[in-house]
């Protein structure tokens, strides 16, 4: 168990403005288990890895305008309880003598464990608006994709180049659910089978997608003591610009106007290549 | 050795493959908060809505009732303001909102009841102090409902129908109100207009002077009409949404075709567009465009910023062929303001082929005329049996002397077989 403090800037509720501290300010809690096996053959080297941590008494404050209370709010989350539970897979086979296989299989489960309580706090005044229990606890967090593959391939020549690529595929990629969205105060005027419900408490699932890398390089011994080395690297070669890699809720959305603030989202890069030429001597 | 490094990389491709079914199977549950809790019978109809009404008269809904319907008329237009025409399967209401808009023909939706009256006004139920951005909750929109085809006789005996989109076919306006647009454009009032079919029965249509459509002409043909069935104390009154709604395109049952045989609304900002010429006989000053309000008209006045010239200018219509009309009528608006000489209307058999205002011989005709102020007034109908030829020009002559003068105003001229 190890207990660390919380970043200045959640810490404090509005560092900019005043020096009022995050109500019921605590350090957090982290704690971890893996477990590893590991397996080594001249031609197939591997590893299984299954882990658990928890982090709890999180805190995290993010600052937007709320049109409920007409003002610049300060949102101040506390007790925010995560896991990061899951198995990790690496495997590398050598097929050939120059050709080389590797994979790679993440699957993780990566949630809230417990409702964190929101609080509201008006930036002007310091004025508590509002403070309440978030419904949180077993969705997913977002930032990274919580299950991975890749598979890659390297040709190694004997004549001192080498060229392979490689390819990932993500899944299991949500958007980070915002406390303030999903209170009792804010759907009470709702039915369940209203579509604003859904709206306003489910959380986005991104699409899954993949990305395909190719590299190559060549290497020179110059004069029995300098070495040159060129590679070069094309990284997204299909040029996939419609992948949607992460995103954010806005606090914004009221059950009246759901979609007057959608969420924001990024997408992948497109083709990008990237050379190097180096000199050893 | 190497078939035992083969087993061993199996059992731990299968070690991994268990791991990760046990691991998935594990998925959990979303946390979620609770939403409204509605009561059995906390879920009403409208038709339940009217029973409420008739058995505690207004009734002020004090805890979470809802129910559910459909937008069947809407801001757009013109004609409906803070409210809106909904129904469900049992009935129809009209639902008054605090705010005009928010919601649109197609919306179906859920009204919370809670702080808003049901009532009657003059026959009509009604749902009164509706806040649309707090109590209504929108559950999908382009939900369009099917007007339901009725004749007159139906509609004034089902009371369920009032409230409801309705189409009745075959409906034609009254000899007297073609050549009426739908309301007074700037009025002050709405207006009625009446329909019939060719049973002769009759049934209003109301239109707010606020209404786009307000300065249109009512359409002269017979055809279908779309339009929300309303009441108003015995009164049974059809409010239009949309003018394009009344497909008013076949004969009228009469047989005849019921045409305009002259429009002229000046909404072009054209003075000469359908073949309109002007005359100046004394002076310089001319008929011209002008607004007001958002309504376009012709203009005349010989004020020029200090005094009066003496003025004479003609206002003259294309040639009109009536040969085939039984009961030409002419009809136009006028406003006046300012003292000075009466606005002449005239009627003419040979004009077009003279081309010339002096030797022509013009009919003065006998027309109710705006008494000052710019108040709008109606000049028509004007029958012009009298002059049915291949050929008759209608003009309107602007006087003024160097002493006095009106400004006259003359808008929305029309000639139709009556």
């Amino acid at each position: 168990m190890l207990s660390r403090a919380p970043l200045t800037r959640n810490a404090f509720l509005s560092p900019r403005t005043r020096n009022s501290v995050t109500p019921d300010l605590d350090s957090e809690k982290v704690s971890s288990l893996d477990v590893n096996y590991l397996i080594r053959y001249p031609n197939l080297k591997g590893r299984l890895t299954w882990y658990s941590a928890s982090v709890k008494d999180q805190v995290t404050v993010f600052t937007f305008f709320d049109e409920e209370s007409n003002s610049l709010v300060n949102l101040a989350t506390i007790n925010v309880d995560h896991l990061y539970t899951g198995i990790e897979l690496g495997l590398e086979a050598n097929v050939t003598s120059t050709l080389t296989v590797n994979g790679a299989l993440a699957k993780g489960l990566n949630i809230f464990t417990d409702r964190p309580t929101v609080t509201t706090v008006l930036d002007n005044s310091d004025e508590v608006f509002s403070s309440q229990q978030a419904y949180l606890k077993n969705y997913r967090l977002g930032r990274s994709p919580q299950t991975a593959m890749n598979i890659g391939f390297t040709y190694r020549d004997p004549h001192y180049w080498f060229t392979g690529f490689n390819y990932s595929y993500f899944a299991d990629m949500w958007i980070e659910p915002l406390g303030s969205r999903r209170t009792e105060s804010q759907v009470a005027p709702l039915l369940e089978s209203d579509p604003q419900y859904d709206a306003l408490v489910n959380q986005t699932e991104l699409d899954p997608g993949g990305v395909l890398n190719f590299f190559a390089g060549k290497s020179w011994r110059l004069q029995r003591k300098y070495y040159l080395l060129v590679t070069c690297n094309v990284s997204n070669v299909l040029n996939k610009t419609d992948f949607i890699t992460g995103g954010f809720e806005q606090g914004r959305p009221t059950f009246s106007n759901v979609d007057l603030f959608d969420n924001r989202y990024g997408y992948m890069y497109g083709r990008n290549y990237f050379a190097m030429v180096r000199l050893s001597f | 050795m190497k078939d035992k490094m083969n087993s061993r990389s199996a059992f731990t491709l299968g070690l991994c493959l268990t791991a990760l079914v046990v691991f998935t199977s594990c998925e959990k549950e979303f946390d979620s908060p609770r939403g409204l809790n509605l009561a059995i019978g906390d879920t009403l109809t409208i038709a339940d809505l009217a029973q409420i009404y008739q058995d505690s008269g207004t009734y002020k809904f004090k805890k979470d009732f809802t129910f559910w319907a459909t937008v069947t008329a809407d801001k757009i237009g013109g004609n409906f303001y803070k409210n809106v025409f909904c129904e469900d399967s049992s009935a129809a209401v009209n639902m008054r909102t605090i705010a005009d808009g928010g919601l649109y023909v197609g919306d179906y939706f859920r009204v919370n009841l809670k702080g808003s009256t049901v009532s009657r006004y003059a026959g009509l139920l009604q749902l009164d102090s509706v806040d649309v951005d707090t109590q209504v909750i929108i559950q999908a929109t382009g939900q369009y409902i099917e007007p339901r085809v009725v004749t007159i006789n139906e509609l004034e005996s089902n009371s369920n129908l009032i409230g409801r989109i309705v189409a009745i076919e075959n409906l034609e306006f009254v000899d007297g109100d073609i050549g009426n647009t739908f309301a007074n454009p700037d009025g002050t009032s709405a207006q009625n207009r009446t329909v019939r079919d060719c049973d002769g029965n009759t049934i209003l249509v109301r239109t707010s002077d606020f209404a786009a459509f307000a300065g249109t002409p009512v359409p002269s043909g017979n055809g279908t009409l779309v339009a929300i069935a309303s009441v108003y104390n015995s009164d049974y009154q059809m409010l239009v949404r949309q003018p394009r709604e009344l497909s008013f395109d076949s004969l009228r049952c009469d047989g005849s075709t019921g045409e305009y045989l002259l429009v002229k609304n000046f909404e072009d900002l054209s003075m000469t567009s359908g073949g309109w010429t002007q005359q100046v006989v004394v002076g310089s000053d001319s008929w011209f465009v002008d607004d007001f309000g958002g309504n376009n008209f012709a203009k005349a006045t010989n004020y020029n910023g200090s005094g009066n010239d003496p003025s004479e200018v003609w206002l003259i219509s294309p040639a009109l062929d009536l040969t085939g009309t039984t009961n030409p009528t002419l009809r136009f608006m006028t406003m006046m303001n300012f003292a000075g000489p009466q606005l002449e209307t005239y009627v003419s058999t040979d004009y077009a082929s003279l081309n010339d205002v002096e030797s022509a011989t013009w009919n003065l005709m006998q027309a109710n005329y705006s008494p000052g102020g710019y108040a709008e007034t109606l000049s028509g109908p004007i029958d012009m049996t009298n002059f049915i030829s291949s050929s008759t020009t209608v003009a309107f002559r602007y006087t003024g002397t160097g002493s006095n003068g009106s400004t006259w105003e003359v808008d929305d001229i029309y000639v139709f077989d009556n």
